[in-house]
């Protein structure tokens, strides 16, 4: 007797924040092993849906390979789910859905940052420029 | 689909040794010029505006330019591809500083002079540890890149090709020094070009940019966010990194000392605008990932991969591939050699002569000299077996040369300074950017490490300051 079809497993390598994996830019790295088929499902569906019902996914990848990087992910969460397809095109059962959280840096933090990047940057400029003129006849 | 080589075996194999074979020939060819120490380290301080512009523009056309430009730009959108341009500034604001190192050090040899002539020994030990750390690191994310190229490209096993790739740059520099370095970024620079223009053309015309446009828009928005935060700070922490890097590391100031007095100011700024671009077109290539259905499994192969798909669409088949494997090997080989043999210039300088105390031979020299490269293509070896990410381990880097910005700035152009000061300030630069790497985010660590170290410098000039050591004539 052919044994039940298992899904595969479905993982992500980003830090946990409040118990999600959670990107600061957007970008997510997916990786999944097949799970037990009957037709050894070297062929996969990765879906994106913007909920957790999955009512209108978006297809990310098909294909035989068994991860993907996903950049350009708005703020919020993502969730993921990852399916085998046989040559004949049956579809094996979709893995448990997978949560990503996109959090960006808080703007008060994030214009810190950028307004230091840009004295340093102004400063340094200008202290070439103004050494520069000061000591080319010497 | 997951990058799979498109030439397989002998044709890559082929391909890559005939390469090496023709660099080694000029290595020794040119070599023959090399009678002396000074003529090996700097080409005889003799270098004209073109093979100048040439070099330093292949030499910052690195792996990191063609693998890490088109990963910025995929992952950080549009500011990601002018965040890896932004590091051609570095290259425009040597220009003076290089004026300011011929006035300063007629008789120079490498930014460790500088170092110990303007901030003493512990001043010169610090810059020692850091430089060192960094090149080595450099030259590992390019031997890793070498090595991830061929195996994705040319079918060559990551091992294999790393290795290859390093005992090609070997083998020339130990025969030519300098003079084969530049000699051969001259031909590399002129390939580099060639081949980006010709894979550029061809992706302009073959894709549909208002379609990639739509697509990105749609399913990847964040890379149309002109407030993406990751984005933003990589702009100004590339920025600095980039001027951090080619105001201390020897690559550029033998470069400067190697080139005629008159020429090296305008040879910079001259590379600089050269290579502008082509991060922006590496990365433009990456953008369109996403739309061509390209799957990618490795961001560090984004950008060889997209370019190998859209010349595959336009019919060049394994020709594309070709093209791919020769402009990427040169632009790797044309930073690998020079930043051995800067390296090694360092070692030979400051750790056999400076810290060791012994006398270079100036017609005896190429024992200490190949002693210095193959050591520290051996490091590299080893430390590339890992085969890291390479954005990570490069902008784990990015702190501490940032440090060094203003410690540079200020030992040039200022005439007194609290010299312990500015050191407390490289090291603090340092801690407080590595922290800042791994605490607040990737894209910060060389934004704070030379806020820092800047802050440090300015207060050195006004508490207890005194004269800095002028060169002995």
């Amino acid at each position: 007797m052919a044994a039940e079809p298992s899904p595969p497993s479905l993982s992500c390598d980003l830090p946990l924040r409040d118990g999600l994996p959670t990107s600061d830019d957007g970008t997510v790295r997916l990786h999944w092993q097949p799970g037990r088929s009957p037709d050894s499902g070297e062929f996969f569906r990765l879906e994106k849906s913007p909920d957790g019902s999955f009512r209108n996914p978006l297809v990310r990848y098909e294909g035989s390979d068994r991860s993907s990087v996903l950049s350009g992910l708005p703020e919020g969460d993502h969730h993921f789910r990852v399916r085998a397809l046989s040559d004949d095109g049956t579809a094996g059962p979709w893995s448990a859905s997978t949560t990503i959280s996109v959090r960006f840096m808080d703007r008060h933090t994030l214009f810190a940052l950028v307004g230091t990047g840009f004295l340093v940057a102004s400063a340094s400029v200008g202290a070439v420029i103004a050494g520069f003129i000061k000591t080319r006849k010497k | 689909m997951t990058p799979t080589a498109s030439i397989h075996g002998g044709a890559s194999w082929a391909i890559v040794i005939t390469l090496g074979i023709l660099w080694i020939g000029l290595g020794m060819l040119w070599g023959r010029k090399a009678r002396d120490s000074e003529g090996f380290m700097l080409a005889g301080r003799n270098v004209g505006l073109a093979l100048g512009s040439a070099t330093a523009m292949a030499t910052w056309v690195t792996s990191n330019t063609t693998m890490i430009a088109p990963l910025l730009a995929f992952e950080k959108g549009i500011w990601g591809m002018f965040a890896y341009a932004s590091a051609s500034f570095g290259l425009m604001l040597f220009a003076p500083l290089a004026f300011r190192i011929r006035r300063l050090l007629p008789a120079g040899f490498g930014s460790g002079d500088f170092f110990r002539m303007r901030y003493g020994r512990t001043g010169w030990a610090v810059f020692l540890i850091i430089t060192l750390i960094y090149s080595i690191a450099w030259l590992v994310t390019m031997a890793i890149a070498g090595g991830k190229l061929l195996e994705a490209v040319g079918g060559i096993p990551y091992v294999h090709g790393m290795t290859l790739i390093l005992v090609v740059c070997v083998l020339y520099t130990l025969f030519g020094g300098l003079h084969a370095v530049i000699g051969t970024d001259f031909i590399q620079s002129l390939v580099i070009l060639i081949g980006i223009v010709f894979i550029g053309a061809v992706v302009a015309v073959n894709v549909d940019i208002p379609s990639i446009h739509r697509h990105i828009a749609r399913e990847q928005p964040a890379l149309l966010d002109v407030m993406m935060p990751a984005a933003l700070l990589a702009i100004f922490n590339n920025m600095l990194f980039g001027f951090g890097e080619v105001m201390h590391n020897n690559v550029w100031w033998s470069r400067a000392f190697a080139m005629r007095a008159r020429i090296a100011p305008k040879a910079f700024f001259l590379s600089g605008l050269l290579w502008f671009p082509i991060p922006i077109a590496a990365g433009f290539i990456a953008l369109a990932a996403g739309p061509l259905g390209v799957n990618v499994t490795d961001p560090s192969k984004v950008g060889p991969q997209v370019a190998e798909h859209v010349l595959g669409m336009a019919g060049f088949g394994g020709f594309a591939s070709v093209v791919i494997l020769i402009v990427l090997f040169c632009s790797i080989a044309s930073s690998i050699d020079s930043l051995l043999a800067a390296t090694s210039d360092l070692l030979v300088r400051d750790i056999y002569e400076g810290l060791l105390r012994r006398t270079l031979d100036p017609v005896r020299f190429r024992p200490v000299a190949a002693t210095g490269i193959i050591a520290v293509a051996s490091v590299a070896w080893l430390l590339a077996l890992s085969g890291l990410a390479i954005d990570r381990v490069l902008f784990g880097a990015g702190p501490l040369v940032a440090s060094l910005i203003w410690p540079v700035i200020a030992g040039l152009f200022w005439e007194k300074l609290n010299r312990h000061l500015v050191i407390a300030g490289m090291i603090a630069g340092c801690v407080t950017g590595l922290w800042s790497y791994f605490q607040v985010q990737t894209y910060t660590g060389a934004l704070v490490g030379a806020a820092v170290s800047m802050a440090f410098t300015i207060i050195a000039r006004f508490i207890a300051p005194k004269p800095l050591s002028v060169p002995s004539a």
